[in-house]
């Protein structure tokens, strides 16, 4: 019973405090909402480490079961073990080998001991991410280019009344967001504006409208405890 | 032409061109100097406004703040001013003439105007205000005097107070009306209807159903709704007695959704068929969790994806990877800038508030489906107020339009 | 959704198709020619920009990551410039991530480089804060509390480009260049708290997210992915990556548009057989 009970008090009373703390602005509000955002941060922190450990744990059965891909289980183990190792040594060199001072001459020598040694906070990490995660996350996002070539030519299609305009509207955007449209003809640029600020305008107001309706009531039902399916089981 | 006329000539000409002269002499002492705490605030301001005066309103009339701990001084310069802005309607209100007053706000104490380490205002503080050519001062205004404090309501968002109020009646009302007629209308939603198919075939194919979150926290309400979501197709899963696998992006996300399908597979009577390991953690970084989904469904072939929660830009890698491999794919976003790709990739598509509607939809009880036709009701309710007020307004009638202005 | 084999064939020869259509104009892009635009939603930053007195504080909030550097940067190194020119004194800053603090670090030292401009006189940069809207409402409190050191670990109450500024009400403008919903914190919270000028710049697929915004004048200006940031280096006379990536961009757009047609075709020629 408090195990379903108690996080429902708790989102009841986490829920009513913070509505009634947007309509105060006293100070004593603002630091009470900086200490709860703080303790937001913390726990996000901590639960960082059960991620951790999934991640490893649904990895290492991959390996261990001989699962298919469990190549690539093996190399984000390698790769795991090489970002928390090129992490963590510049800081256990500093602690074990501190700077030597008194043989240090100048500028250029204190330098020359960080390039060596690494100890330039995320200097080698900084060179894994800019070196690594850096392309691939841009790679990542440059595949989305094709794949809204292929949705285009698989989706747009003239099957209906609605679905002929969205054509048009897609063509003239498409148009009119490159120096092209305007060549072709003066009036494609504005056009789309048109299409952007008024007709797309009005829809997403419309989303919007619906989603903040929906976002106050299902706020409410979570304060009130109405809605308890996050919680697990039945209402 | 006679002699005087000449001179008198010569005396305009020379006067024309020393225009300075002209605007000295037309520049008045400030009017209507006041000073009060500046409401709706944490404390620590003081506001200051005066009254805008056609001699004195020209962009380049620079205007003199000076301040005190005592009404004879010695007085310190505070700032400086040009180019008042005095459209401040929520300290004086919407009325057009409201518009002629000229403010500024006051939160800290200074030596002098290059003084760089302020202190805070702590006692009642004296002010006043000077209008200048730039060099010396011509003339002051009255000295008033005023004390900040913290205010415990904000008066400006009484419009949101009212609505949220009246909000949450309707709900309390029409969850009422549910509880004496459970049989309350809510329109089809092919979305969630297809659920059960999806479960279904991929059962026959002997595949897994993939059941993505969404890439927010616990804290965003899609999240919140998706994993609602979750519990309910967890159930059926367990029902067919088939496989689920739920990759996450955030640690918290991974330990709710292992809790909400373990309780599911309990109540379908299945506690042996849980397994913790489908539901896991891939890592928080957005492009790398798309990757990592991407694989895992060319490589398992799920028979179904399901998206569910607020997607960012990975939403076209996600659903164009799971057309490819020919799964059924449902999603259901209030991302509004995603919903256009998953509507070109997918089957079918809860937009906005269907995926909030979903845990009322699938579950049919009266506490849910009464909140969902408040919520309806209210949106009725806007919809009428749209429309009058876009008449009103374009007959130059606009009460109703500041009724919902915020600040 | 099914998958037929036919439809795999079509998907890689697109996919093909796309990277010729980017790879070709960008081999040939001195021999393309294409003609300066400018909107208005984009021209309204510049002028903005354009009619702040020397030495004014602005704020620009560079709030993405390495995944989005490519569309974003190019008009954040234009904006810079323009700033850089002006004189005005900028603060750097990201509510992000932490990898945004990289990349703006890079981008200030590049742009500042340009401009001939110095860390701690002209610009500053500040380190990455969790927290996203509590940074910018602790920002309207008080700057020196919310980063007392900048990037480099030096005390901001010492730097003269801090000098005069206290809070966010100090600012004569902010920017957000974002992509994600950092531009709708900024919206709700800085512009609410500093009630300063704000503009926006986002990826393309994310800028008509804004058009409301800039109806109701909440955003002066926005800037949407690399062809508002080609329109921003011809405004301000440096035709730069922008410009360039316009070319197969419109190539790109070009090529889809004859695909759509081409699918209508055959879906049509399709229907008609029966």
């Amino acid at each position: 019973m408090i195990k379903r009970q108690l996080p429902l008090l708790i989102a009841f009373a986490m829920g009513v405090i913070f509505i009634i703390q947007f309509f105060i602005p006293h100070q004593i509000s603002q630091d009470l909402l900086t200490w709860v955002n703080k303790w937001l941060m913390i726990i996000g922190g901590i639960s960082l480490l059960l991620g951790i450990y999934s991640l490893l744990n649904f990895h290492y059965l991959q390996i261990f079961r001989n699962k298919p891909g469990w190549g690539f289980s093996l190399i984000m183990f390698f790769s795991f073990l090489i970002s928390v190792v090129v992490g963590f040594t510049p800081s256990l060199i500093n602690v074990i080998l501190p700077l030597p001072e008194s043989s240090v001459q100048s500028a250029e020598q204190v330098k020359e001991w960080y390039r060596i040694t690494g100890l330039k906070d995320g200097s080698s990490l900084d060179w894994i991410f800019r070196h690594g995660i850096t392309p691939l996350s841009a790679t990542m996002f440059s595949i989305i280019g094709f794949f809204i070539a292929s949705a285009a030519f698989r989706a747009f299609r003239a099957r209906s009344l609605e679905a002929t305009l969205l054509l048009l509207a897609a063509v003239f955007i498409m148009l009119g967001q490159t120096p092209l449209g305007g060549m072709l003809w003066s009036g494609i640029p504005d056009i789309m504006t048109w299409i952007l600020s008024t007709p797309n305008t009005a829809a997403k107001r419309a989303i919007l409208f619906g989603i903040a309706m929906g976002s106050i009531s299902f706020s409410l039902k979570i304060i009130f405890g109405i809605e308890r399916a996050y919680l697990g089981g039945k209402n | 032409m006679p002699w005087f006329r000449i001179l008198f000539l010569g005396l305009i000409s020379l006067l024309g061109f020393n225009n300075d002269i002209f605007a000295q002499n037309t520049l008045v002492s400030p009017q209507d100097f006041t000073a009060f705490d500046t409401p709706n605030d944490a404390g620590g301001s003081v506001s200051l406004t005066w009254r805008v005066v056609p001699e004195n309103n020209k962009p380049e009339v620079p205007y003199l703040i000076l301040a005190a701990t005592a009404p004879d001084g010695p007085w310190f310069e505070q700032t400086t001013l040009v180019n008042l802005k005095s459209d401040y309607p929520q300290y004086f209100g919407l009325s057009a003439s409201n518009k002629l007053w000229s403010y500024c706000e006051i939160t800290d104490f200074k030596q002098s105007l290059t003084d760089d380490n302020p202190k805070p205002i702590t006692a009642t503080t004296y002010f006043k205000l000077a209008v200048t050519d730039g060099s010396k001062t011509l003339g002051f205004s009255s000295v008033v005097s005023a004390m900040h404090q913290g205010n415990w309501f904000d008066a400006s968002k009484i419009n949101i107070l009212i609505f949220v109020v009246i909000f949450s009646f309707v709900i309390m009302f029409f969850i009422s009306l549910a509880r004496k007629n459970p049989d309350l209308f809510i329109r089809r939603i092919p979305g969630l209807d297809a659920i059960e198919e999806a479960i279904g075939r991929a059962t026959e194919m002997g595949k897994p159903i993939l059941y993505l979150n969404g890439l927010d926290g616990m804290g965003s309400l899609s999240t919140i709704a998706a994993t609602s979501i979750l519990g309910k197709v967890a159930r059926k899963v367990a029902n067919y007695d088939s496989q689920i696998k739920v990759p996450c992006r955030d640690p918290i996300v991974m330990s709710v959704c292992q809790e909400v399908v373990r309780e599911a597979y309990l109540e379908a009577g299945r506690p042996d068929a849980y397994n913790q390991d489908n539901i896991f953690f891939i890592t928080d970084d957005q492009f790398a969790y798309a990757a990592a989904v991407d694989g895992l469904m060319v490589r398992h072939k799920p028979a179904a994806n399901l998206y569910m929660g607020y997607y960012y830009a990975e939403s076209l890698l996600l659903a164009e990877t799971g057309a490819a491999i020919g799964a059924i794919q449902i999603a259901g976003t209030d991302s509004i800038t995603q919903l256009p790709f998953f509507i070109t990739t997918c089957d079918y598509t809860l937009m906005g508030e269907e995926l909030y509607a979903a845990s009322a939809y699938l579950s049919r009880e009266p506490l849910q489906t009464g909140s969902l036709k408040g919520q309806d009701f209210t949106k009725g309710l806007i919809i009428l107020i749209l429309i009058l007020g876009s008449l009103a307004s374009t007959a130059g009638i606009t009460f109703l339009v500041n009724l919902f202005k915020t600040f | 959704m099914t998958s037929e084999p036919k439809f795999h064939i079509i998907r890689w020869v697109i996919f093909a198709l796309v990277a010729l259509a980017i790879i070709i104009p960008v081999i040939v892009s001195e021999k393309i020619k294409l003609p300066d635009t400018s909107s208005r939603v984009v021209k309204n930053i510049y002028d903005k920009i354009e009619s702040l007195p020397a030495g004014s504080p602005i704020i620009l909030s560079i709030d993405f990551d390495p995944s989005s550097d490519e569309e974003l940067r190019p008009m954040t190194m234009a904006i810079l410039r323009h700033v850089f020119r002006k004189k005005l004194r900028v603060i750097g800053m990201t509510i992000w991530s932490p990898q945004s603090s990289g990349l703006m670090g890079d981008i200030f030292t590049t742009a500042a480089k340009m401009e001939n401009k110095q860390d701690g006189l002209d610009y500053v940069i500040m380190p990455f804060k969790p927290g996203g809207s509590s940074v910018i409402l602790n920002l309207s409190q008080d700057i020196f509390f919310t980063y007392p050191k900048d990037y480099k670990d030096k005390s901001t109450k010492e730097l003269p480009v801090l000098k005069g500024i206290r809070t966010l009400k100090d600012m004569k403008y902010a920017m957000c260049i974002s992509a994600g919903n950092a531009v709708d914190v900024w919206i709700v919270y800085g512009k609410e708290k500093g009630k300063m000028p704000l503009g926006a710049g986002c990826t393309a697929v994310m800028a008509t997210d804004y058009y409301p915004y800039l109806q109701s004048g909440q955003l002066v200006g926005l800037m949407g992915g690399i062809g508002a940031a080609a329109q921003y280096e011809s405004l301000i006379g440096e035709k730069g990556i922008a410009t360039e990536r316009m070319k197969p961009q419109t190539v790109v757009h070009s090529l889809i548009i004859i695909l759509i047609v081409v699918g209508n075709i055959v879906y049509f020629t399709r229907r008609r057989k029966g």
